[in-house]
C-alpha cells in the first residue's frame, strides 16, 4: 500500500534519472519515518488495532486511552531497563 | 567468484587494520595517542568478531534454525508476543540494555591508565558479554520466552532457580544504591545541576499528562516537546545559579541529595507509570541515543589526543585514589557493563525473545547490541582520557584520600607525577559554571567535563558551562530511569517473594501493600546509599566493587545456565564458548570477593576497614562528624563483607549444581530434561518489514 501511494503522487518535471532518484529518496524517507514511528511506539495503537481486527474480528478493541494505559503497565512491570 | 574474492579481501583488510590499531595502542609509549586509534581498534574488533565468531556460534554451537517458529509467531497476541521487524527489535533491545553503567565503570577504571580497561572492554565484550547475551536470548527463545530465573529452575533445578532469584534481587539493590550515589555526587553543592535535575521532573509529568490526556500515545510529539523543555531546564539551571537570592535553595549537601533520590525512587514506584516513569523514559531514551551518536561523531571529527598514560602506578600498588585494589582483579570488576554485564541476561530472556520474528535474528540482536554497548564504553574511555590526568584525578579523588584543601589535593596528585595546579582547577570550574571541581567523585562530573570539552571543541569552542550541565542532565536523566524502573520492578519481586511468608503482601493491586513493599525496597537500597554518602573514602570505593561483583555474579549464573544447556544439547565440545568466560568470571568474582572481605588493607577489606574504624573511634582520632556516624558505618562494612561473601558462595553453589547435573548427563544418568519447546515450522515468509499503519 505504501508503494502504491508513492507511485500515484505527482512527480516533479525533469529528466527520468532525476525522477527516478526523487522516487527512491521519497520511498526511503517514508520507510525511515515508519521505522521511527514503530521503534518509538508512536504507532503502537494502530498496530494493536490491525492485530485485533485480524485476530478477533467483530470484538470491540480497547480504545486508545485504555490501550496506552494497558501497554505502559505491562512494560514497566518487568525488567525493561538495565544498568 | 569475484564477489567472494572481494569480500575476502575486504575482511582481510578490516582484520589487518583492527590488529594494527590494537597493536598500536598496546605498544604505544609516548606523550599522547590519538583517540581515533581506539575507535578504529574497537570497530574493527567488533566487525571481525561479529562476522566470524558470532556466525560460527550461530551455525555450530546453537544451530539457529530459520525454519522454526519463534514464540512471537506462535503466541502472537498483539501485546507482549509480537513478531517485529529486526531493526525495531534491535532498537528496543539496545535501548533496554544500554544504561549508565558503560559510561561510569570505564571512567573509574581509567585510574589504571587506558590500556587495561580498553583491552578488557574489547576482549570481554566479544568473548564474554556478546556471547552471554546471544546464548541466553537463544535459550529463552527456544523456551517460549521464559526468564533467566525460570530457565535456571527448569534446567538446573530449585537450587539454580533460587540462586538466580536472590542474585537478581541483590544486584538490583546494590545497583540502585550506587547509581543513586553517582547522582548525589553530581548534584552535591551544585545549584545549577540540582535545579536542572529538579526541573526535569515537572517536564516529565507534563509530557506524561500530554501523552495520556491531551494526545494519548503520541510518543513522538510528546518527546519532541519534552526534549525542548529539557534544554530550557539546562539554561534555567544556569539562571538559578547566577541568581544570588535563590541559588542557596538548590545548594544541597550529600544527605539532602540522597533524600531527594530516595523520595524520587519511592514516588516513581507508587505513582501511576504514565505520570512520571513512562514519559521520562521516552525522554531519556531519545537523549541517550542522540548523545551517543553526537559523541561518536564529535570524537571522529575532532580526533582528540589521549593524555592519560597507558598504565599508572596504581595498577601495581593498588593504592589508586578512586578505588583501592590492584589491576587484577579490580579492573574486571569495575568495568562490568561494556565488557560483560549479567543484568543483560534479564532483558535477553523474557523480554526481547517475545518480539523476535525469526531465530536467525538472535545473532544480530543479541551479539550486535552488546557490541554497540561496548563501543559506548570505549567512548567513555576516550572522554576520560582526553582530560589532563592531573585534572582527571583532582575531580575523581575523594577528600579523604588526597586532602580536603585544594592546595593539599594538588600537591598529592602532582606528587604522583600528574601535575595540576589550583589555578588550573579554578579556571576549569569557572568555565564549567561550578563552584569547585575538586573531590567530585562518582565518575559523572569527570565524564561531563570530558564530554563538554569534546562537544564544545566540536561546536566552535563555546558554551562550556552549558555543555557541562547538559551532560550532567543527560547522565542523571537516564540514571533516574534505571533507578525508578528498578525500584518498581524490585517492589514486584519483593512482593512475589514475600507472599510465601505473608500472603496478603503478594497482592500487587492493593495500595497499602504497594506502599509498604516500595518502602521496604527503597529502604534497602537507601541504606547502602546512606553508607556511601557518609563513607570518608567517598562511597565509590565501597559500593562500585560490590555492584561489579554482583553484576558479574549474575553473568556467572547466566553463563552457568547456558553452559548446562549446551552440554544437555549434546554439544559438550562447544561448552567452552560459555565455559571460558564463566571460568574467568568465577576466578575474578571469587578473587575480588575474597579481597573485599579479607584484605588486611583497611581501604580494601571490609572487615579490616570496620576494625580500623573501631580502633580509630576508640582512640578518638575521628572528626566529631565522622565519630557520630562511625558505629553505623562499622556495622555497614560488616554487612558489606557478608554480602560479598554471599555473592561468591551463591556463584559456586550454582556452578557446582551445573557440574553435578552435567556429569550425571554425561554418564547417562537421569537429569531434568531439556525444556526446549517442540519444533513448529514458521509460516512467516522471510523478514517482517517496517510497514505503514493507518489511523
Amino acid at each position: 500500500m505504501a508503494e502504491r501511494s508513492v507511485h500515484r503522487r505527482e512527480l516533479p518535471a525533469g529528466p527520468p534519472a532525476f525522477r527516478h532518484l526523487y522516487r527512491r529518496v521519497r520511498a526511503a524517507a517514508r520507510q525511515a519515518w515508519h521505522f521511527v514511528r514503530e521503534v518509538s511506539g508512536d504507532d503502537a495503537y494502530e498496530r494493536y488495532l490491525q492485530h485485533h481486527s485480524r485476530a478477533h474480528p467483530g470484538e470491540r478493541p480497547m480504545n486508545r486511552k485504555e490501550y496506552i494505559r494497558f501497554r505502559d503497565e505491562q512494560k514497566w512491570n518487568r525488567i525493561s531497563r538495565c544498568c | 567468484m569475484p564477489v567472494s574474492v572481494l569480500s575476502k579481501l575486504v575482511w582481510a583488510g578490516i582484520a589487518i587494520l583492527g590488529a594494527s590499531a590494537v597493536g598500536g595502542i598496546a605498544i604505544h609509549r609516548g606523550e599522547s595517542i590519538n583517540a581515533i586509534w581506539f575507535i578504529v581498534a574497537a570497530v574493527c574488533t567488533y566487525l571481525v568478531a561479529f562476522r566470524f565468531y558470532s556466525a560460527w556460534i550461530a551455525a555450530r554451537v546453537l544451530t539457529l534454525d530459520e525454519t522454526r517458529a519463534t514464540p512471537a509467531e506462535r503466541f502472537n497476541n498483539g501485546r507482549d508476543f509480537v513478531p517485529t521487524n529486526k531493526w525495531v527489535v534491535f532498537g528496543h533491545h539496545f535501548a533496554a540494555i544500554a544504561g549508565p553503567g558503560p559510561l561510569i565503570g570505564p571512567t573509574l577504571a581509567m585510574q589504571f591508565g587506558y590500556l587495561p580497561g580498553t583491552i578488557w572492554i574489547l576482549v570481554g565484550a566479544v568473548l564474554g558479554g556478546c556471547v552471554q547475551d546471544m546464548v541466553i536470548m537463544f535459550c529463552s527463545t527456544r523456551r517460549d520466552g521464559r526468564s533467566l530465573g525460570q530457565m535456571a529452575r527448569d534446567e538446573l533445578g530449585p537450587v539454580g532457580g533460587w540462586a538466580a532469584l536472590v542474585g537478581t534481587m541483590m544486584i538490583m539493590i546494590i545497583l540502585i544504591a550506587v547509581l543513586g550515589l553517582v547522582i548525589v555526587k553530581a548534584m552535591q553543592h551544585s545549584p545549577w545541576a540540582t535545579a536542572t535535575v529538579l526541573g526535569t521532573i515537572p517536564v516529565a509529568m507534563l509530557i506524561g499528562i500530554y501523552m495520556r490526556g491531551i494526545r494519548p500515545g503520541r510518543v513522538l510529539e510528546g518527546t519532541a516537546i519534552g526534549l525542548i523543555l529539557l534544554l530550557v531546564c539546562v539554561a534555567g539551571g544556569g539562571w538559578v545559579d547566577q541568581n544570588e537570592a535563590i541559588r542557596g535553595w538548590f545548594d544541597w549537601d550529600g544527605m539532602q541529595c540522597a533524600w531527594f533520590v530516595m523520595i524520587y525512587g519511592f514516588s516513581a514506584a507508587v505513582l501511576p507509570v504514565w505520570l512520571l516513569l513512562a514519559p521520562r523514559d521516552y525522554l531519556s531514551t531519545f537523549m541517550k541515543l542522540g548523545v551517543v551518536f553526537l559523541l561518536a561523531a564529535s570524537i571522529i571529527v575532532l580526533a582528540p589526543e589521549m593524555k592519560m598514560p597507558h598504565l599508572t602506578e596504581f595498577a601495581e600498588t593498588g593504592m589508586g585514589p578512586i578505588f583501592k585494589g590492584n589491576l587484577f582483579p579490580f579492573v574486571f570488576i569495575t568495568i562490568a557493563c561494556g565488557a560483560i554485564s549479567g543484568f543483560h541476561s534479564l532483558v535477553s530472556s523474557g523480554t526481547t525473545p517475545k518480539l523476535l520474528a525469526n531465530e536467525k535474528e538472535i545473532r544480530m540482536i543479541g551479539y550486535g547490541s552488546m557490541a554497540l554497548e561496548s563501543f559506548v564504553a570505549i567512548m567513555a574511555v576516550v572522554a576520560a582520557c582526553v582530560l589532563e590526568p592531573g585534572v582527571f584525578f583532582a575531580i575523581n579523588s575523594p577528600a579523604g584520600v588526597v586532602g580536603a584543601e585544594p592546595a593539599a589535593a594538588v600537591a598529592t596528585i602532582s606528587s604522583w607525577g600528574f601535575p595540576v595546579t589550583v589555578e588550573q582547577m579554578e579556571a576549569l570550574a569557572a568555565d564549567m559554571g561550578e563552584a569547585t571541581l575538586f573531590h567530585r567523585t562518582g565518575g559523572a562530573p569527570s565524564l561531563a567535563v570530558g564530554m563538554a570539552t569534546i562537544f564544545s571543541s566540536a561546536f566552535g569552542g563555546t558554551l562550556l558551562a552549558m555543555w557541562y550541565h547538559f551532560a550532567i542532565m543527560f547522565e542523571v536523566l537516564f540514571i533516574l530511569t534505571t533507578l525508578d524502573a528498578g525500584t518498581r520492578v524490585g517492589r514486584f519481586m519483593l512482593q512475589d517473594m514475600a507472599k510465601h511468608v505473608w500472603k496478603p503482601m503478594g497482592n500487587v493491586s492493593s495500595y497499602p501493600m504497594t506502599v509498604l513493599s516500595s518502602l521496604i525496597f527503597v529502604s534497602a537500597w537507601g541504606y547502602f546509599l546512606w553508607q556511601g554518602v557518609h563513607d570518608p573514602l567517598g562511597g565509590v570505593n565501597i559500593l562500585w566493587p560490590l555492584f561489579g561483583i554482583s553484576n558479574q555474579l549474575l553473568a556467572g549464573i547466566a553463563l552457568t545456565v547456558a553452559t548446562g544447556i549446551i552440554i544437555k544439547m549434546g554439544r559438550l565440545r562447544y561448552a567452552w564458548v560459555t565455559g571460558l568466560p564463566l571460568t574467568w568470571l568465577a576466578i575474578i568474582c571469587t578473587w575480588a570477593s575474597w579481597e573485599k572481605v579479607f584484605s588486611p588493607n583497611p581501604a580494601i577489606g571490609f572487615l579490616s576497614g570496620a576494625a580500623d574504624m573501631s580502633t580509630r573511634l576508640a582512640a578518638g582520632e575521628l572528626s566529631p562528624a565522622l565519630a557520630e556516624v562511625a558505629p553505623k558505618l562499622i556495622v555497614g562494612q560488616q554487612i558489606d563483607a557478608a554480602l560479598a561473601l554471599l555473592f561468591a558462595v551463591i556463584l559456586w553453589v550454582v556452578i557446582f549444581d551445573m557440574l553435578r547435573m552435567s556429569f550425571r548427563y554425561l554418564k547417562g544418568k537421569s537429569v531434568l530434561p531439556l525444556a526446549e519447546s517442540e519444533y513448529l515450522p514458521t509460516r512467516l515468509g522471510g523478514n517482517i518489514a517496517v510497514t505503514a499503519t493507518h489511523g
